[in-house]
């Protein structure tokens, strides 16, 4: 467990949505998924997912509906919009851009010591 | 939207999948619910931030704020009400009366681009500014200046309408070509006058007020061809206006033009015609005033015109000059009320806001944000201002209702209209203060933050706001003790107005006129005629004691006075002149204090006592000197009479001049008539037998014609009572307030003073003393500025001065006592305490 570390902050609505391309899912499943993809590497605070997927959803950018899950329990499935999708583009391209940009700062930090 | 309850079924969703899938994965059902739960973290917060993420998540909070903010009235409601009614008074009052500045003495003229119109009248070059030009001056002014749009004039006549089975009294205004267009006013229905109608001998026409047309022909404005009867001849109504269309001169029915023949029109003295202009754009009133004196200097005739210059002014100026120092005067009073409210609700509020320190420093121990402990404040405060706003709304409403209503003879009223932007200037600078003191007590937490538990509430007063809350009570003192003060002095000139002696005996005497035109004069001998027989029928009504006639009623307003030379005195001497009929001094009762009265059949005149001490040496005698006049007669004095303070008893008397005779030049002169059994029925029917198109018009006894000379002095005083009333009432509230507050504060204290052997008395003393310091601090501050404000109604004073000692004498006893009274009631509870329950209050 020692190995997990938190989530960035901000960047939880980017993986709902990248997790959300691959077709509906249910909060649980959806924290599931990012722990798993993650390699177990990302804590998801579950308690935060549920303002996040709201925030997507007031903006247009999920889409909810109750179903039943493959346990036949009663959940509420979100599926990604085409807003949504565009969002995740964006977001993700922002994401590279940024993390390329941090790499290097600590790559020219590495020469100088 | 999403509700809470779906939001919940999900949470719970989920720890029910997560649970199963920690089943799943091999743990005991037992744990892998407790682990769930565990991962998930705090519900509670989860659901909070959902629901704060709400967008209507801010009006909900509103209406709980605004219910708590009702519910904490209705526990308070004394307070609730006091602050309410205050910010009510502040601003209702206030509104109203800068509404009444505002339109009466700041805006232009109602006409469209009214702020170009100017007054333009004909001046002596000593003297008085003038009021009115001749009419053939204006035609040259039309032709010639480049700084004027247009020049027109007008002048007014009763007139008899005789439509109708019975004469109607009418006022009419005899106009000037382009009268309307230099107005900028279209009829409503109908058109202007042609030019036809306004050249000599053109058309008959006239154009006439809505409520006329309404009276006479309906409501429905129907098409052209309809005449009125005016006197003995029919003209056609070319054009109706607007119900909204105000006159330049109140009062008038029917506009006619003049249509002057070749005489009267070149006639350069017949300066009777009120007249304004109209700038031209960017043109300065002065630059016109420069270039309308030049034309008319090319123009002047040195017979006629010698002496006489060209003035000019707002078109109003006339109209309004004399009720501008009263209106500042009450602007600045209802200024101070304005001030004393708010300063009275900034001391309720703290004081609100002091005992509930204890509550607010419960709340947030037991988690209020401060944030919401601000907004809750913030919206109580709101809430009593806008209900306060609400209320002034509607007083200040009723208050130019009301104006309107007393001040009939101001002028302009008749367009005063509650300005909006006054109000919301007014109730703004309201509401800001309730705002501000609204949050005074969250200052305390800004401070000090949660140690206020330990410490507030508990009686613990915050030294700050005490001392700020006797501050403002000091200040409320002082302004309240100068507007006792003028209305004191009001009322004191009031009181010696109605005790002075005019000279006269107004009671018994009817007066009453009888339309007539001025084109009569063109006839003056069968003018005089009439008057005297008008005369003759009224002296036969049964229980008439005597008849005159006048042209000037007693009690006119200021009027120019004439030239006169004395025999023996090289220069001129001015007083005010009078034509009066025989029996004049008999009917009002003037006392004859030298020679005789009018004699029959000869050109004499009697003097006031006034003119004979200005104007002759003393031990002279006027009587037998001659009086030369500007218009030809030489009369001879043939007695001298008391002054008679007629025109505003306030006034010095001025010289006066009575010349006897009937006036066949005054074709509408004022007729007394001393009875006291006669009715105006008796006078009507008479006159209506001797002349039945003439109409009898302003029957009025001549006591209440007088009274009513004083009536803008009485509505200044009346006004001024009603605000230092209102202010005396905020202030013993905001004492009461003060003294209330002290008592809470020290409950417990005193309980132990008691209980330590201090007697009722100290106790009383003790709490008295509080308002005692803002009494003594309010009246020294309200002296000296009352000694200073006061000299601004130096001119509305009679018979009294500025610092008159009966009035602010009175006027600190009334505050004193009124003061410590306030401060009685709550100091009673403070020396009514039982040491037992205040000890174990907490």
């Amino acid at each position: 467990m020692s190995t997990r570390v938190p989530l960035l902050q901000g960047t939880l609505d980017l993986l709902i949505l990248k997790i959300l391309i691959f077709g509906e899912q249910h909060g649980q499943g959806i924290a599931r998924a990012i722990q798993a993809e993650s390699g177990e590497v990302l804590l998801v605070d579950h308690g935060s997912l549920y303002p996040a997927l709201q925030r997507l959803e007031d903006r247009g950018w999920v889409q909810a509906k109750w179903g039943v899950s493959e346990n036949n329990r009663k959940a509420r499935f979100y599926t990604l919009t085409a807003a949504g999708r565009q969002q995740l583009h964006h977001e993700a391209s922002e994401w590279e851009k940024m993390t390329a940009a941090i790499g290097r700062v600590l790559a020219a930090q590495a020469k100088e010591n | 939207m999403r509700s809470s309850e779906d939001f919940d079924d999900e949470i719970r969703a989920h720890i029910e999948l997560e649970t199963d899938r920690l089943i799943a994965d091999g743990i005991p059902a037992a744990e892998a619910a407790a682990r769930a739960k565990q991962a998930f973290g705090n519900v509670t917060s989860v659901r909070e931030q959902f629901h704060e993420s709400q967008r209507w998540i801010w009006l909900s909070q509103l209406r709980r704020d605004i219910l708590f903010a009702l519910r904490s009235m209705r526990k308070q409601p004394i307070s609730a009400i006091a602050v309410v009614g205050t910010f009510a008074l502040g601003i209702g009052a206030t509104s109203a009366i800068v509404s009444v500045i505002d339109t009466v003495l700041l805006r232009p003229a109602p006409y469209p681009n009214g702020e170009r119109l100017i007054a333009v009248a004909e001046t002596r070059s000593v003297g008085a500014p003038g009021t009115t030009v001749a009419s053939i001056k204006l035609e040259e002014w039309n032709r010639a200046s480049k700084t004027i749009q247009g020049a027109a004039g007008y002048y007014t006549e009763p007139q008899s309408d005789t439509t109708g089975a019975l004469p109607e009294k009418v006022t009419w205004a005899l106009v000037t070509p382009g009268f309307f267009r230099v107005l900028g006013v279209r009829p409503e229905w109908g058109r202007d006058f042609t030019s036809d109608e306004e050249q000599p001998k053109g058309p008959s026409a006239v154009i006439i007020s809505h409520a006329l047309w309404v009276r006479h022909f309906g409501a429905a404005i129907a098409p052209a061809g309809k005449t009125i009867r005016l006197g003995r001849a029919a003209y056609s109504v070319v054009g109706v206006l607007s119900p909204t269309y105000i006159p330049p001169e109140a009062g008038v029915d029917v506009w006619c033009p003049v249509q002057f023949d070749g005489a009267l029109r070149a006639n350069r003295e017949a300066r009777f015609f009120s007249s304004f202009a109209r700038l031209k754009p960017g043109v300065s009133r002065q630059g016109a005033e420069i270039e309308l004196r030049g034309v008319f200097q090319q123009n002047a005739d040195t017979r006629f015109d010698k002496g006489w210059t060209v003035t000019t002014g707002p078109l109003l100026e006339a109209k309004v000059a004399g009720v501008r120092r009263t209106l500042w005067v009450l602007g600045g009073a209802v200024g101070l009320l304005l001030l004393i409210a708010c300063a009275n609700v900034a001391s309720l509020l703290i004081a609100r806001g002091r005992s509930r320190q204890h509550e607010i420093a419960m709340r947030v121990s037991l988690g209020a944000s401060r944030a919401q402990v601000v907004r809750q404040l913030l919206t109580e405060s709101a809430t009593l201002a806008v209900a306060g706003a609400l209320a002034g709304l509607v007083l200040a409403w009723a208050g130019i209702r009301y104006f309107q209503g007393v001040a009939v003879s101001l002028p302009r009223v008749e367009e005063i209209r509650l300005d909006l932007r006054i109000l919301c200037f007014t109730a703004g600078l309201a509401i800001l203060t309730g705002i501000l003191s609204g949050l005074f007590p969250a200052l305390p937490l800004a401070r000090r933050g949660e140690r206020l538990l330990a410490e507030g509430g508990r009686g613990q007063i915050d030294g700050g706001s005490a001392r700020t809350q006797s501050l403002i009570a000091t200040a409320q003192m002082a302004l309240t003790l100068v507007l006792l003060v003028g209305a004191g002095l009001m009322i004191r000139t009031l009181n010696n107005i109605r005790r002075a002696d005019a000279g006269f005996t107004a009671t018994g005497v009817w007066s009453l006129r009888v339309s007539a035109s001025w084109g009569e004069t063109n006839d003056m001998p069968r003018v005089a005629r009439r008057l005297q027989t008008t005369l003759d029928a009224l002296e036969s009504v049964p229980g008439v004691d005597a008849a005159a006639l006048s042209t000037l009623l007693p009690g006119a307003q200021t009027i120019a006075p004439s030239r006169y030379r004395l025999t023996g005195r090289s220069e001129a001497v001015t007083a005010i002149s009078y034509a009066v009929s025989r029996r004049y001094f008999d009917t009002l009762r003037i006392p004859v204090l030298e020679g005789s009265t009018c004699a029959e059949g000869k050109s004499t005149a009697l003097v006031n006592s006034s003119f004979a001490r200005r104007y002759l040496a003393p031990g002279a005698s006027a009587v037998g000197q001659t009086l030369a006049g500007e218009f030809g007669q030489n009369p001879e004095i043939s007695g001298v009479v008391a002054d008679i303070r007629d025109q505003n008893v306030a006034r010095d008397p001025e010289p006066v001049v009575y010349t006897c005779g009937v006036p066949g030049y005054f074709p509408d002169p004022h007729y007394l008539v001393r009875s006291e059994t006669v009715t105006p029925l008796m006078l009507r029917a008479r006159l209506r037998e001797l002349m039945p198109v003439r109409s009898v018009f302003n029957v009025q006894r001549l006591g209440d014609h007088i009274e009513g000379t004083s009536q803008e002095r009485r509505v200044q005083t009346l006004l001024l009572i009603a605000f230092a009333g209102t202010a005396l009432l905020l202030a013993a509230i905001g004492v009461f307030g003060l003294v209330s507050q002290f008592v809470s504060a020290r409950y417990r204290e005193f309980g132990l003073r008691v209980a330590l052997g201090a007697t009722r008395r100290d106790i009383l003393w003790r709490t008295i003393r509080q308002a005692a310091w803002v009494l003594g601090g309010g009246a020294v501050a309200g002296l000296v500025l009352s000694m200073g404000l006061t000299r601004l109604l130096a001119a509305s004073l009679y018979g009294v001065g500025v610092t008159d000692g009966l009035a602010f004498g009175a006027s600190l006893l009334l505050l004193s006592g009124v003061t410590l009274l306030a401060a009685v009631l709550p100091a009673r509870r403070a020396a009514a305490v039982d040491p037992m329950v205040a000890l174990r209050s907490d």
